[in-house]
């Protein structure tokens, strides 16, 4: 083997190394932000999700729970907003949305809707997430 | 017949090319952290107890009634392109007393003229995906303190900028 030889091993060694470099980055957490982002819409095949119907005390409570599907990484799959449809059946109420700080990787929201028990309403709610990646949702009255 | 030498470099070759593939088997099997299902979420907020605290201004229509309007930005710290939300937590008199849309109500049903914060997406430079930028606002009366705290949910970490319009 003469020296020409040797040194055309050293540049496949050398190439391959490179690869080997180049996968083992690849491997690693990768930054994104680009339009590559593939976003969801999250939502039940219901015509509505929850519905306010009797006015007892001041206000009634409903919170809504996100969960993503897939946690095997922690805090997955972001509910980054939720949307909803307010259908008036019988006279309108008055409605306050809060959002709460995420905690355990689930996403609450709260629904806190009041009404005049002389001309008692009945509003339905249907709920729309826009999310990347995929989940669930819930919905319960928390309050009165 | 192989030399010392070329057993060497084959060596070399051999043990590259395993682990070539075993990543190669490992990328085509295993889960990888790009872009949809598996991309994770952030909430960030300034690190401050609160952000801004202070009377509001005299302002609207009842007798006693006060405001105050607030800018927040929020700039990813890695990324190129922000998609995010905010989260608004407004405190009368002490950061103890949280005031949520259940006081509101309570304080409507009381005869009194309740509280409230809120707030609705700014506008940013059309080019400038790194940031978001929302105008909250505060009402309640002229003699509380309030305070305000904020949080944002993103798909970076962000940097919080509060400032009062």
């Amino acid at each position: 083997m003469n020296r020409v030889d040797k040194l055309q091993e050293n540049a496949v060694v050398e190439r391959i190394s490179t690869l080997y470099q180049n996968l083992s980055e690849l491997k690693t957490l990768q930054y994104f932000g680009s339009s590559s982002v593939k976003t969801n819409r999250v939502f039940s095949s219901s015509a509505y999700d929850f519905q306010f119907t009797s006015v007892t005390s001041a206000y009634a409570a409903y919170e809504i729970t996100f969960t993503p599907s897939d946690t095997t990484a922690g805090n997955t799959g972001a509910a980054l907003q939720l949307l909803y449809k307010e259908i008036v059946v019988a006279n309108q109420s008055s409605l306050k949305v809060e959002r709460l700080v995420p905690s355990g990787g689930t996403q609450k929201w709260r629904f806190y809707i009041s009404g005049s028990a002389t001309y008692p309403p009945t509003m339905q709610y249907k709920l729309y997430f826009l999310t990347i990646g995929t989940g669930t949702f819930t919905c319960v009255q928390v309050a009165p | 017949m192989s030399t010392r030498l070329d057993q060497s470099l084959e060596n070399v070759l051999a043990t590259k090319l395993d682990g070539f593939e075993s990543h190669m088997n490992e990328l085509k099997s295993g889960s990888q952290f790009v872009g949809t299902s598996n991309l994770l979420f952030t909430t960030s907020d300034t690190g401050s107890t609160y952000d801004w605290s202070g009377l509001l201004s005299p302002g609207g229509q009842q007798p006693g009634a006060a405001s105050a309007m607030f800018t927040v930005t929020a700039t990813a710290n890695k990324m190129n392109v922000l998609y995010g939300d905010l989260i608004v937590y407004l405190y009368k008199d002490s950061m103890s007393n949280w005031y949520r849309p259940s006081n509101f109500f309570n304080d409507q049903a009381a005869n009194v003229s309740g509280s409230d914060a809120g707030f609705n997406e700014g506008t940013v430079a059309i080019a400038t995906l790194n940031k978001k930028s929302w105008n909250v606002w505060i009402s309640g009366n002229q003699t509380s303190t309030y305070f305000l705290k904020v949080y944002v949910v993103a798909s970076d970490s962000v940097t919080i900028a509060v400032t009062p319009a």
